[in-house]
């Protein structure tokens, strides 16, 4: 009886403070090596909602299917007063910090993504709110494309996890 | 026999349960002279005694992390709600006051469309700010800066990038990766967690 009454206790124990099993973090597939394109596209294209007067990040993937290496030089948009390519780096003791990044290589057959927690073209000081399911203008200056044009949406972040991972 | 058991079993469920979720910081005696989104006082962590919170430090201008923070402390409500967790509270605190005033941390969260009941935005004083967030191991240094044609400069922070658990004593039990937290981690450690 003591046994049992023991056994009993200590599965009480263990069940009231045990964890759940803790679900494995999602993390991003590698940037896709393989491209169908056999031109330097921009896909994927979406800019984060923001207020007038602070900054917000465009996001896109830089997709070189061409034989020939590219960089990203610059960034220019009519919505914000300063345009920069930003990254997002991990500093010591675990805090995070962000960067101007003067060119970005896409190598030939290669796809750069600008992403959450990482490369993103920073819109410093917005003219005005920038609202989601609106669209803006960005252009993208590279050394050897020269200027692409981008239609970009405003989307909120839906994620489930974020981890980079958006359900939109 | 059974006398004697039951106590040992308390002890060591309430032992167990310590092991879990240990104090890992405070901000001790301190209370700090706050303001929320709507410019109301909020004397921090007094505040926050009796319920369980969920704290978070941000500042607007940032465009990567506090938004992924942020969307993250958004999801933890959403899922708080939908599984009837209703012993949590939500801060974000602003360790840029300078540029985060009520009204910019108003409009940040309405342009998220952000549910307010039970999440406040809070803001004060650099010096008290600043005092706050050490206390509890939080750093944010000013890092690249912007300077504009009116010879405005904002600063880009390198900061911490975390949301902390916190008992109904204002103690820090957990902490987690801001913008990268799990959010089914945090539900279920609510769940299991209200001291």
């Amino acid at each position: 009886m003591k046994k049992l009454l023991l056994t009993l206790l200590a599965v009480i124990v263990i069940t009231a403070c045990s964890t759940e099993k803790k679900e494995e973090i999602k993390t991003e597939a590698p940037a896709a090596v393989e491209q169908t394109s056999t031109n330097l596209e921009i896909t994927n294209s979406w800019i984060r909602p923001s207020a007038k007067g602070t900054n917000t990040a465009f996001f896109f993937d830089a997709v070189n299917g061409t034989d020939i290496d590219d960089t990203l030089l610059s960034a220019k948009s009519d919505i914000a007063e300063v345009v920069q390519v930003h990254e997002t780096y991990q500093a010591d003791k675990g805090m995070m910090g962000m960067r101007e990044v003067k060119g970005v290589p896409v190598a030939k057959n290669s796809t750069v993504n600008f992403k959450p927690r990482s490369l993103h073209v920073m819109l410093i000081k917005l003219k005005h709110d920038v609202k989601t399911g609106e669209e803006y203008k960005i252009e993208l200056n590279f050394a050897k494309k020269g200027t692409i044009e981008i239609t970009a949406p405003v989307k909120d972040m839906l994620m489930k996890q974020t981890m980079g991972e958006q359900k939109h | 026999m059974k006398k004697i058991l039951l106590p040992i079993v308390l002890l060591f469920t309430f032992i167990s349960c310590q092991e879990k979720f240990p104090v890992l910081d405070s901000w001790g005696s301190k209370n700090y002279n706050l303001v929320n989104q709507d410019g109301e006082k909020v004397i921090f962590p007094h505040a926050l005694k009796g319920k369980v919170s969920l704290v978070t430090y941000i500042f607007t201008n940032c465009p990567d992390i506090c938004p992924l923070t942020t969307n993250n402390m958004r999801l933890i409500q959403e899922r708080m709600k939908k599984e009837g967790i209703n012993h949590v509270d939500l801060y974000s605190i602003s360790f840029d006051p300078e540029v985060d005033t009520p009204p910019v941390l108003k409009k940040f969260a309405e342009m998220r469309d952000l549910n307010l009941s039970n999440w406040q935005f809070l803001t004060g004083d650099k010096k008290e700010i600043d005092d706050l967030i050490h206390q509890v191991g939080v750093f944010a240094v000013k890092g690249d800066s912007t300077v504009f044609e009116d010879g405005k400069t904002i600063y880009y922070y390198i900061h911490t990038d975390r949301i902390s658990l916190v008992d109904k004593e204002g103690k820090i039990r957990k902490n987690y990766p801001g913008s990268t937290t799990n959010i089914d981690e945090v539900i279920n450690d609510l769940k299991n967690f209200n001291e």
